[in-house]
């Protein structure tokens, strides 16, 4: 008698090491993760050098919400509902400006840098009612900044950011907050997949062996061990990165160019350090550049992703130019690497909507290697805290 | 036909066969388009940074390495086309400003075709020996959203 193979029975293994597959593409999860993460958690909305002067302006998205991030005549940055207070149309159309106030275009009503509003077109027709400006200011969202990293929640009652981030920020606060950098790099992409398989990508370091490049220049990926480390912090906060010693990518063994020049605060030469923020955030350092990737969930399977490249302020012509050049090796949308991890995320949500292999598996245990699954399984621990249901049962 | 007509229909040539080389995947031939300084650019401008970004400079050796590597590489099997406009060439001399406005369409395994990028080559070129090779072969992408990224050039 042949046992059937059936893709749908559970894995036997502790409930903390595999998922269910419906987590990534079921509707009613992703609607239930935008009310209970999303509009919940402290999230990355730009860098500071995007809003570097008085009036400078982002608008993005929180939640399915559009919000306006600007920088106040005052210095402060502030972020804001991007809804008019008087029939409720969008007030800043663009993704980005500069702008000494807002002005709704659909009635003219017009609001400060600070969110006040300053004034409502044919103001006469409100005596009648004697309408209280004072209280009509844009409605202000939390922000907050950390090593030139903005942040916004949707949530008053939510923790401070710091405390949000705990421990793992001190894996960033050196080579990102100890000089100004600027965003040299932007570009995005909708990827027909779940958002959390992108964050998965990024954290599960064995899928390096899909990458000629890093097969060429990270010995671990083909050897035993690692003298990097999985760094697993509260929260579902984790990274990987080397205390020193051997943790170098042998740029010069793939016959790359080195990115030891120009190194951040606190790289090593040739360092790479990962560090990925629940639930969204991600951020690649390769010694003298780095990369930030940013999601917004569009559905179960169709998530944006923006990417942005970041060097130091100041830089000049020659520098950088080196860190481009590093940066789009690897990560551009011409790079070696990130090609293929759209098409494996891409092909996992495909797979999965098919719904013929139920669960993922996320059992590897070894000892804080870099190709441990611990820190996939801290993400989930905190998704399913967060969620108020097993990953992978959905009890 | 005289010099400079001649001159104009060599650019545009220039042009066109680079488009139909990168669509056979012919990457050694390709390259040969440049000469021995020839930079290959991929540049677009981004309306939420409010600048101009490089996505790609490579020099030669560099492509030599990349093209090399491409089938080492797992990637997008869909098909490309490129769409080339008329080339508006502009000799000076031994050198040359070819622009050119270009659409790549993807095809897909099973028959679907979709646009993936639509933009200008900025191209300046020089003639070496008779041959009109490219100093610099820029392309200017309007498209930002990219449905697949690419180990290939646009």
């Amino acid at each position: 008698m042949v046992d059937v193979i059936d893709g749908h029975t559970k894995p036997q293994l502790p409930e903390t090491h595999y998922l269910d597959n419906r987590i990534f593409t079921d509707a009613d999860i992703f609607a239930e993760e935008q009310e209970k993460i999303f509009a919940k958690v402290w999230q990355f909305v730009c860098h500071e050098s995007e809003v570097e002067k008085p009036g400078d302006f982002r608008r993005v998205q929180v939640a399915g919400k559009s919000i306006i991030v600007v920088r106040g005549p005052d210095g402060a940055v502030r972020s804001f509902h991007n809804v008019c207070r008087h029939r409720a149309a969008e007030v800043v159309r663009e993704d980005a400006g500069s702008a000494r106030g807002f002005t709704c275009f659909y009635h003219h009503w017009t609001y400060g840098l600070k969110g006040e509003l300053r004034g409502v077109a044919k103001p006469d027709g409100y005596d009648a009612v004697q309408l209280d400006k004072s209280a009509l200011g844009l409605v202000p969202v939390r922000c907050e900044a950390i090593a030139g990293l903005i942040f916004a929640t949707l949530d008053e009652g939510a923790e401070p950011l710091r405390d949000f981030l705990g421990d793992i920020a001190k894996g960033f606060l050196e080579p990102l907050g100890t000089v100004p950098l600027e965003v040299f790099h932007f570009h995005k992409a909708i990827l027909k997949t779940n958002w959390k398989l992108w964050q998965d990508n990024n954290s599960e370091r064995y899928h390096s062996i899909l990458h000629v490049a890093n097969r060429k220049t990270l010995a671990w990926v083909l050897g035993k061990t690692s003298p990097m480390k999985l760094r697993i912090e509260a929260k579902g906060h984790s990274g990987y990165w080397a205390d020193g010693g051997e943790a170098l990518v042998d740029y010069a063994k793939g016959g790359y160019s080195s990115g030891a020049e120009g190194a951040l605060p606190g790289m090593q030469g040739d360092e790479m350090r990962v560090i990925n923020l629940f639930p969204d955030l991600m951020i690649n350092i390769r010694s003298n550049v780095v990369r930030l990737d940013r999601m917004v969930p569009l559905g179960p399977d169709r998530t944006l992703v923006e990417w942005r490249g970041l060097g130091v302020k100041g830089d000049d012509d020659k520098m950088r130019a080196v860190r481009i050049r590093q940066h789009n090796l690897f990560w551009g949308p011409t790079g070696r690497n990130l090609p293929e991890d759209v098409l494996a995320v891409e092909s996992q949500s495909r797979a999965m909507h098919a719904d013929k292999v139920r669960y993922s598996i996320i059992a590897r245990e070894e000892d804080l290697n870099p190709t441990d699954d611990a820190n996939i399984r801290a993400y989930y621990r905190e998704w399913g805290k967060r969620m108020g249901k097993s990953p992978a049962t959905l009890a | 036909m005289t010099a400079a007509a001649a001159d104009q229909e060599a650019a545009r040539d220039l042009v066109l066969r680079t488009a139909m080389l990168l669509d056979a995947e012919d990457f050694d031939a390709w390259v040969k388009l440049f000469d021995e300084d020839g930079i290959y650019e991929l540049t677009a401008y981004s309306t939420e940074i409010r600048r101009w970004m490089t996505w790609q400079s490579s020099d030669r050796m560099t492509l030599d390495k990349m093209l090399k590597e491409v089938n080492e590489h797992v990637r997008d099997t869909a098909q490309r086309r490129h769409i080339v406009g008329m080339p508006l060439v502009e000799i000076d001399g031994n050198a040359a400003r070819v622009r050119s406005n270009f659409s790549v369409f993807r095809t897909l395994a099973d028959g679907q075709s979709a646009l993936y990028m639509t933009g200008q080559y900025d191209d300046h070129i020089v003639r070496r020996s008779g041959v009109w090779l490219y100093t610099l072969h820029k392309v200017i992408a309007d498209t930002r959203i990219l449905d697949s990224f690419t180990h290939t050039p646009i």
